[in-house]
């Protein structure tokens, strides 16, 4: 035995490297071989090309990271993103606290960026057709002397993108006066309909700036600001704030599905979809009765009388399915606020008739004098997507006018209703030019294909909204042999000998560098050290942001066009259809979008937070409507109309209107990728007639109907969720609150002091048998404030990015094997009036008692002295004990060997270890960032403080709705909150868990 | 035995020949057998293999049930090892002499039962070659096991169990094997006996060390049966699991086991009985009084499924009472009523006293309650697992092929050294039957005087 101990203790001595070499070196050489090993595993691409010196090889740390301002260009929001790299790779995508628009958080669609930058189906060279008609290889001088050559020949060009700003815009345009290239904006999830109204009622085109922190009552026709609307994560954020003020603050939310921000306001009434504008009416009329619209002309306040005499509220109430008690209910909330809000979208505002319900929204807005308040007209963003280009387009295709087709960031073949023909259209043009990084629809049937560099890897620039002025730098070098657009464009014109394209820049660097002066010397800036400087700054900033303008306010000027409102109810088309009827209803998710992020893993296993769906597309129909068509869940459901055929899974819920079928857009691909072709069902845009109102410049979401049948087959629907209720048991614990008093008691600031006698009591009370542990120097806990919680999913993939969380794909998830971490709990409670959706982000509570820990046969879990449930992966052999003994379900085992493929791997954290098969994985609040934080707080000689550590959940929450910190700490935000009177743990009192995760009750504001 | 007077008594050459008759070249008919059994091994092995090679995903579990057929196997099989030690050592002690012409039988079943119990927790590991992890020796990796876990008491139970019930077990193997060493014919067999039978002479001073032996074994096995399956039950009743944390669960696993047990005991000395022809050693008598050991423990068993359903509604504990109400009327209600039907109604038969000593009814009776035990391990881990605190989480179970070719396998195993022991060695304890006859030559030269 003695022996035995003298044994381990040399080998400790020379672990500590008491000769030779020392341990800082081993770690040196260990490092620096580890990157060599990282690089040269990329065997699909040059190794050169991996490791990008953007700022120079002094930034290139082995082991540390650097991080690159951004924009995020997943949608048109222009949330500013920060772009962790280690060792030359992106690894990790968060918010830009800086930047104005979302303020730290991003959301799921943004986190998982990255995986379409690594995506191993992107265009990895440029591709032309030959003449078997297949995509061949071929280099980018032969790529650019085939479209110089086509630019020779006659005929018209265009070129198709999504919504294009800054200096993007910029040489697009030039392209256009040098190359006489007609510019087609597209952008299914564009809200040009209300850009429209504003223009007719306000007097100037655009989407006003809408202020939710400064709106006591929102009266929201659908617009899912949540998920997808304009700029989620900043109305999520400004949201938050107004429910965190204690004032009393409603969201009322008519829609005829429940969306995620229909789930989280504090009143949902169901609607019959196209009722709004009658509802609209009515509230407007019943507004005027009481005397609102003083502040209008008398003129303007006779139009709308005039426009109102007719609605008769009953009738109305019939039509809508909302109750008079409840329309007159909301109108006394929005006549009683100081300020209010009146919005329309998403699909349930996208119908033949949208124009008049957003025109009807503005008014509203006048008559409660929110515009100025709520609705700024200072700062609008102008979305350009035009339908009627488009159709125009296809149109003067179809002739055969055109010889060249440039397609860049826009899928016409799979976002633009089917029925427009696009794929017909396309035939005739002499050569299509696709700048795709993906092999989507558009770009598989394309001739030339010049795969373009992701916003990862290029320059460029986000001016969206006035004021903000988004940097895009490239955070790494390319992947594979791509290019950025601009300097494609730029090579393009060189080969085509246009003189002084692009102001003779030589590349797009330059040129977005030269217009950036021009920005400069147009908002007449003064920096110190000149334009040089001012650039370095924007740079590192992430962009420049103007100081929100205290000066004059936009005057309101009503056109005469803003009373051309149609007040009957929209029309439906239903060519090609033979009874059993149904209304479809597709709608953007934050899983696929208008389809441009359907293949990317992370996001086709981030359960919908309604449906908890993954991997599916999937049809929601009521309970009644699936009785008449003899469905049930998990059916497969036929929808036909003359425009084309779907079939989806049926999703039954009490959820959606009478006779409404709600599918998300973006799915069920032919092209694009392995993930996003394994959902198979059709994409829903195929149903839509090609354009319902010449007058609206967006595609009508909401006007179709088509033929409902039970379809073949069983698709096995997967939803993860093992319960739609919570049974009764209290876990995701909330109030429905009637009175501002109660309003008052909730702030939480306010009760953090008047109740934190109430919370320190509640902590001497723990009965234990043992010794209760110690934590000397930290114990990190986290808040989660479930008021503030949107269910948005944005944690979730965080966790994935972070944490190198494996994707398991259908099958497993099928099997109840998924591997996320961070889950958010989807409960439906209470019926009418108690009604109440919870959504409650559930990771490891860090039991203080926590019952995985003495289960364990080996140590491989155990509580450390930060009071953190440790796991030691290489020390588990799979007895799964631990997660039986789970209470809270949030262990996960590995079931399989998991792979990833060659290039999403790396996106991998290296600050985490991949696990291998049969072993238990878990979340420690990122105990990565924790050592990075304590590190970084030893350096500075002092201890931990808050903001110091965020755990990726944290740091991607868009709302702050989770708060991170040391409970050792009297004064950290965490330590506060937990001493909330609408502090509580989950389970505690049942099992005595002495969870580290502090919960806040969500409330909701009800009559 | 003794007590019956039948037409003929049973003699000391009777059992001798008609026992060490079973040890005779085997027929064709123990050949098929026991190529099925081995056959089965395979399955069970290649699917085990399959398991391996893909991970944890070949078998059926998932994420809220990460126990699942497996640990089912495993209880079961534990739990029938148990009548084993009951029957030898208990009976021993509480000198019941119908344990006479079962309990070599039973302790066979006992050996082999723990060795296929065994299996199970290593299949069941995410890294089954890091099983050793499990035991505690200095090592130089400096690590040792966590003594809290309950799965660590299971180590030792087990391979407790299995050490002192495999030592009783060949302790009364020898005077037997003696027997047979001066009967064998064959070099191999003269070989086999010679070694293990140790030398045994029958002598005076042998015989009177080895009732020592025997007895302080059978004292020693005696507190094992209680402790094997309540540590095995601690797996459950220690976790923190609506439906598994009861302090009823050792007495009622105990119960259980030796109610699984002796209906494996059941099914077992059946066909034995029958293919050799031991029905005047293996008598209706016997089988009469397993019948009312049946009856005792089913009785037990039902016993503790009502004291669980009072005993949640009587917490008042909404995630106990959730548990309880889903277990008959759940997604698994089958499994429920299955083991309700198999386990507390079926044995009410044997109130009927015909049926006791009915041999065909008792053959498929205790077949039922081998089923009905297994779907009360089934109840307690599925059931339980798919319903725990929190509704979000709720999930079930995908049987797949490897479950089943496992579980089969099991089957396969037990029966191979059930198959070769019969054959190899005495099925039957001569000795000990032999003691509770008359004494044939005493008893001749009575009747002369």
């Amino acid at each position: 035995m003695s022996n035995e101990l003298v044994k381990i203790g040399s080998k400790r001595e020379l672990q500590n490297g008491s000769n030779g070499l020392s341990r800082r070196q081993f770690l040196k050489i260990a490092g620096a071989g580890s990157t060599a090993l990282g690089v040269a595993a990329c065997t699909d691409s040059p190794s050169q090309k991996v490791l990008p010196y953007v700022k120079g090889e002094d930034q290139q740390i082995p082991g540390v990271s650097t991080w690159f301002s951004s924009t995020c260009m997943e949608c048109t929001a222009g949330c500013g993103i920060l772009v962790r790299t280690r060792e030359g790779r992106a690894v990790k995508l968060e918010g830009n606290p800086d930047n104005p628009i979302n303020r730290g958080g991003l959301c799921a669609l943004g986190q998982s960026a990255l995986q379409a930058h690594y995506d191993p189906d992107r265009i990895r060279e440029p591709l032309a057709r030959d003449s078997a008609g297949m995509l061949k290889p071929i280099s980018w001088e032969d790529a650019y002397a085939k479209v110089a050559e086509a630019l020779k020949a006659k005929g018209k060009r265009a070129i198709i993108t999504g919504e294009v700003s800054g200096a993007e815009e910029e040489l697009i345009a030039e392209l256009g006066t040098a190359m006489q290239f007609e510019h087609v904006v597209y952008d299914v999830s564009q809200p040009v309909a209300l850009a429209q109204a504003s223009e007719a009622a306000y007097g100037s085109y655009g989407i006003p700036e809408y202020r939710f922190d400064r709106a006591e009552v929102v009266l929201n026709f659908g617009a899912d600001f949540f998920e997808t609307w304009i700029s989620p994560c900043g109305y999520a954020r400004d949201w938050a704030a107004m429910r965190r003020s204690g004032k009393v603050h409603r969201v009322i939310h008519v829609e005829p599905r429940l969306s995620l921000t229909g789930a989280n306001a504090d009143l949902w009434l169901p609607s019959q979809p196209g009722s709004e504008i009658a509802l609209g009416l009515a509230v407007m009329k019943r507004l005027l009765e009481k005397g609102r619209g003083a502040n209008l002309s008398s003129d303007v306040r006779a139009k709308l009388a005039e426009l109102t005499r007719s609605v008769d509220l009953d009738k109305v109430s019939a039509e809508c399915g909302v109750s008079r008690e409840k329309i007159l209910l909301a109108v006394d909330y929005l006549d009683q606020a100081k300020t209010s809000l009146v919005i329309a979208g998403g699909t349930a505002a996208s119908t033949d008739n949208a124009l008049s319900l957003q025109l009807v929204c503005a008014f509203l807005n006048m008559l409660l004098e929110n515009v100025g308040e709520s609705v700024l007209l200072e700062n609008m963003r102008k979305p350009r997507s035009s339908l009627s280009k488009v159709a125009t387009l296809i149109a003067g295709m179809k002739k055969g006018e055109y010889g060249v087709l440039f397609l860049r960031g826009v899928n016409p073949a799979y976002a633009l209703p089917s029925s427009l023909e696009y794929n017909y259209a396309r035939k005739t043009v002499g050569l299509t030019v696709s700048f795709a990084t993906h092999l989507d629809e558009s770009a598989a049937a394309a001739d030339l294909i010049l795969p373009a560099s992701t916003s990862l890897e290029s320059w460029g620039d986000a001016r969206l909204v006035p004021g903000v002025y988004s940097l895009i730098q490239p955070a790494m070098g390319t992947i594979f042999n791509t290019r950025t657009f601009g300097d494609a464009v730029i090579e393009i014109a060189r080969k085509a000998e246009i003189k002084n394209f692009g102001g003779g820049k030589k590349d797009f660097a330059e040129y977005l560098k030269a217009s950036w002066e021009k920005l400069y010397s147009n908002l007449g800036l003064n920096a110190a050290g000149g334009f040089n400087s001012f650039w370095l700054r924007s740079v590192e900033r992430g962009g420049y942001f103007k100081e929100a303008a205290s000066g004059e306010r936009v005057k309101v000027k009503v056109s005469a066009d803003a009373f051309q409102i149609r007040t009957e109810a929209p029309a439906f088309d239903h060519k090609g259809t033979d009874g059993n009827l149904v209304t479809v209803y597709p709608y953007l998710s934050v899983k696929s979008f208008d389809g441009r992020s359907a293949n990317r893993p992370w996001l086709q296993e981030l359960p919908d937070p309604i449906t908890q769906v993954v991997w599916d597309s999937w049809a929601e129909l009521n309970s009644a409507t699936a009785k008449e068509l003899g469905v049930v869940q998990g059916d497969m459901l036929q929808l036909r109309n003359y425009y084309g055929e779907v079939n989806v899974p049926a999703y039954v819920t009490d959820y959606v209107a009478d006779g409404v079928v709600a599918i998300p857009i973006g799915q069920g691909h032919t092209a694009y990728g392995r993930y996003a072709k394994q959902i198979a069902g059709g994409n829903v845009l195929e149903l839509l007639p090609p354009r319902s109102s010449s007058e609206i410049e967006a595609v009508s979401l909401l006007s179709a109907r088509a033929q409902a049948t039970r379809g073949r087959g069983n698709p096995k629907l997967v939803n993860v969720d093992g319960s739609r209720t919570q049974t009764g048991r209290d876990l995701a614990m909330y109030d429905l609150v009637s009175t501002s008093a109660a309003a008052a008691a909730a702030s939480t600031e306010h009760a953090a002091e008047q109740h934190g006698e109430h919370g320190a009591e509640h902590e001497h009370k723990i009965k234990q048998m043992y010794e209760q542990r110690e934590h000397p120097l930290y114990k990190w806990g986290l808040a989660v404030d479930l008021a503030t919680c949107t269910g948005c999913s944005a944690c979730v993939v965080a966790c994935y990015a972070e944490n190198n969380i494996s994707v398991v794909g259908k099958k497993a998830c099928y099997e109840g094997r998924e591997m996320s971490w961070l889950r958010i709990d989807r409960y439906f409670d209470g019926g009418g009036e108690e009604f109440h959706v919870s959504f409650m982000p559930m990771m490891c509570q860090q039991c203080g008692n926590a019952p995985c820990e003495p289960v364990c046969p080996v140590y491989a879990t155990y509580h450390n002295e930060e009071g953190l449930n440790a796991m030691i992966y290489n020390r588990c052999v799979g007895t799964r004990y631990c997660s039986n003994n789970c209470s809270y379900k949030v262990r996960r085992f590995n079931w399989y060997e998991y792979d990833i493929p060659e290039t999403l791997a790396l996106q991998l954290n290296p600050d985490v270890v991949r696990r291998t098969g049969g072993i238990m994985e878990k979340c420690t609040f990122c105990v990565q960032r924790i050592t990075e934080g304590k590190d970084r707080a030893k350096d500075l000689g002092r201890k931990v403080q808050d903001g110091d550590i965020q755990p990726a959940c944290v740091q991607g929450c868009p709302t702050q709705a989770l708060a991170f910190g040391d409970l050792n700490d009297p004064n950290s935000k965490v330590s506060r909150l937990g001493k909330d009177n609408r502090a509580y743990k989950v389970l505690d009192h049942h099992i005595n868990t002495q969870p580290s995760i502090t919960y806040l009750r969500d409330f909701k504001y009800r009559a | 035995m003794a007590s019956t007077a039948k037409e003929k008594e049973l003699t000391y050459k009777e059992v001798s020949d008609s026992v060490l008759k079973m040890l005779e070249v085997p027929t064709g008919g123990w050949y098929v057998q026991l190529l099925i059994c081995v056959s089965l091994v395979l399955v069970g092995a290649s699917c085990w293999t399959y398991q391996i090679l893909t991970g944890m995903s070949a078998s059926g579990k998932s994420h809220p049930i990460s126990w699942g057929c497996y640990i089912t196997n495993f209880v079961f099989w534990v739990g029938i090892a148990h009548s084993g030690t009951l029957i030898s050592a208990v009976l021993l002690l509480f000198r019941a002499r119908f344990r006479m012409s079962i309990y070599r039988l039973a302790e066979a079943m006992t050996v082999f039962a723990v060795m296929t119990a065994g299996l199970f927790p290593l299949i069941h590991l995410g890294r089954p070659w890091f099983f050793y992890w499990l035991m505690p020796y200095p090592n130089q990796r400096t690590l040792w096991p966590n003594f809290r876990s309950p799965l660590l008491w299971d180590v030792f139970a087990v391979s407790t169990y299995f050490t002192i019930s495999a030592v009783f077990f060949f302790v009364g193997l020898v005077p037997d094997i003696a027997a047979a060493r001066d009967r064998a014919k064959t070099f191999f067999r003269k070989m086999l006996y010679g070694i293990t039978s140790l030398g045994w002479t029958g002598s005076n001073s042998q015989w009177k060390h080895y009732m020592a032996a025997y007895l302080l074994f059978a004292a020693f096995a005696t507190p094992l049966v209680v402790s094997v399956h309540s540590v095995v039950s601690w797996d459950f009743a220690m976790s923190i699991v609506p439906g598994w944390h009861a302090t009823i669960f050792p007495p009622y696993f105990v119960a259980g086991a030796i109610f699984s047990g002796v209906a494996m005991v059941i099914t077992l000395a059946i066909p034995l009985r029958k293919v050799f022809k031991l029905e005047r050693i293996i008598t209706t008598e016997h089988f009469d009084a397993m019948s009312k050991l049946i009856m005792f423990t089913s009785g037990i068993v039902t016993y503790a499924y009502i004291t669980e359903f009072y005993v949640a509604w009587f917490s008042n504990n909404s995630f106990e009472r959730f548990q309880f109400w889903f277990r008959p009327f759940g997604d698994f209600w089958v499994a429920f009523w299955g083991m309700t039907f198999c386990n507390c109604i079926a044995p009410l038969s044997l109130w009927y006293k015909p049926l006791r000593t009915n041999i065909a009814f008792l053959f498929v009776l205790s077949i039922i309650i081998n089923i009905g035990m297994w779907l009360e391990r089934f109840n307690i881990i599925f059931t339980s697992l798919a319903r725990e605190y929190i509704p979000s989480a709720w999930g079930g179970y995908n049987f797949s092929w490897i479950d089943v070719g496992i579980t089969i396998g099991a089957f396969g195993w037990f029966g191979m050294w059930m198959t070769l022991f019969v054959k190899f060695f005495p099925a039957v304890a001569i000795s000990e039957i032999k003691e509770i006859l008359p004494y044939p030559l005493r008893d001749k030269h009575a009747l002369h005087h």
